[in-house]
């Protein structure tokens, strides 16, 4: 029971990661932040820009005090995975469960993007929202509205996509506790050989950004320079000048290609006779790169 | 084409896609005999922090090339002249002369005075560059497909 990193969590605990610069709010804070959530409300969230208030304020009115005293007991010790288990238990059902899921995607809502994502990516929104989405027992479609709300936007964008994936295996992802991910931030999903992958905007060094700023630039620029999946494939054609097309592409590499044996999540699939795309999968299912090649250069018979 | 290569010393290794676990791709700096630097994608991930400061023999890929046909004899690798900038391997530019070409694969092999490099050409369609024309290219990348140590500097 040593916090060996001083960011108030035990080290060794569940989902206890050993740098403190992945945490922004001590143990202490935190549990004082879900208390203060509970207690004021919406009426100062804007100056509380963290999930613990969120859930204190998405909370109030519906849970018990002595409810949420207990679990702040729990963060305030630093041990995360129970905080968590006791949270989850306060996920209310029936018409609060609608009530608690409208006012914690309102106040999700309420955040820039950039803060909202951060909030969606915290373990705690993601399986309090999953949980209570699932506590619902609603169909599909209501489902898929309800990931909207509480996702902003993430149902229509990963579930009407075409992609083969169900509401439900969304939550599964989105649910999963050893994933690290941004909902708000997720574009597109699939499965193969019963693994979900997912493609995020990311960052410089992974996902849609990095493939944009590493292997297009600008799609209309068909040079040595720019769009290098449209000079690839369709150098004197239309296709593959928005991201729509070259997501398109990768999602079939994906679905169809060809994976290396001798390095799993390595896919390719030909393109044309001579140019192949290869998409890069991380080993927990988010894609981290994507480019073309040529088809003679591929490691792999394809 | 067999044995299409150029000599270098590998003086960085940058990753370029990776996560907490590993990196996919990785961007590497080679200095060749002319003491021109630029860096390359090795996205089949050959390269290792064993291999910094020793002299190898790579061969290279001028992926997605814009070439223009030169009136006179030049031997030239210009780097991309923009510092600050990510490396994408792209940017930089290969004159030489054209010692084959491979015409299934549309390939040709280009000898650029500090070694050969293959250039895989983009939107050209008319072949009108036979082998000895000297040209010009810059490629959307430079791509790695092969290293072989062949001494430790120092």
């Amino acid at each position: 029971m040593i916090d060996t990193d001083d960011d108030g969590w035990i080290v060794g605990k569940d989902g206890e990661p050993t740098d403190a610069g992945t945490h922004d709010y001590s143990a202490g804070r935190a549990a004082a932040e879900l208390v203060l959530g509970f207690t004021l409300g919406a009426y100062a969230e804007e100056n509380h820009d963290n999930v613990y208030y969120l859930i204190g304020s998405s909370l109030s009115g519906i849970a018990l005090f002595g409810d949420i005293r207990d679990a702040g007991v729990y963060i305030s010790q630093g041990d995360k995975q129970m905080a968590l288990v006791c949270l989850i238990g306060l996920v209310p059902t029936g018409g609060d469960g609608a009530k608690f899921m409208t006012k914690f995607g309102k106040g999700l809502a309420g955040h820039s993007a950039e803060s909202a994502a951060k909030i969606s990516s915290d373990l705690e929104y993601r399986c309090l929202a999953v949980g209570a989405i699932r506590e619902s027992g609603t169909s599909e479609v209501e489902k898929v509205a309800l990931l909207d709300e509480l996702f902003l936007g993430l149902g229509t964008r990963v579930v009407r996509a075409g992609d083969g994936v169900t509401a439900d295996d969304v939550l599964d992802l989105v649910g999963d506790e050893t994933k690290k991910l941004t909902p708000t931030k997720t574009m597109r999903v699939t499965k193969r050989d019963a693994i979900t992958i997912w493609l995020e905007e990311g960052t410089d060094v992974g996902g849609w950004r990095h493939i944009f700023n590493r292997h297009i630039k600008d799609y209309s620029d068909v040079s040595d320079k720019g769009n290098q999946f449209a000079a690839a494939f369709d150098p004197t054609g239309t296709n593959y000048r928005d991201a729509e097309s070259i997501q398109n592409l990768i999602f079939d590499c994906i679905k169809q290609g060809t994976e290396d044996s001798n390095a799993p999540g390595h896919y390719y699939l030909r393109v044309t006779s001579e140019k192949a795309v290869r998409v890069v999968v991380g080993g927990n299912g988010f894609i981290e790169t994507a480019h073309p090649m040529d088809v003679n250069k591929v490691p792999i018979p394809i | 084409m067999e044995d299409v290569s150029v000599q270098a010393e590998v003086i960085r290794i940058e990753p370029s896609t990776y996560d907490e676990s590993r990196t996919y791709d990785q961007y590497v700096f080679l200095k060749f005999s002319n003491d021109v630097v630029i860096d390359v994608f090795d996205f089949l991930m050959l390269t290792d922090q064993t291999m910094l400061g020793k002299t190898v023999s790579v061969t290279l890929q001028l992926f997605l090339s814009h070439i223009e046909l030169l009136s006179g004899e030049m031997y030239e690798v210009s780097p991309n002249p923009d510092i600050y900038r990510h490396p994408t391997s792209g940017d930089h530019c290969f004159s030489g002369r054209i010692t084959a070409i491979d015409t299934p694969h549309k390939s040709i092999a280009l000898d650029v005075g500090v070694g050969e490099v293959l250039v895989d050409p983009l939107l050209v369609t008319k072949w009108d560059y036979p082998p000895g024309s000297f040209i010009r290219a810059c490629p959307a990348r430079v791509d790695l497909f092969e290293i072989k140590i062949l001494e430790e500097i120092g």
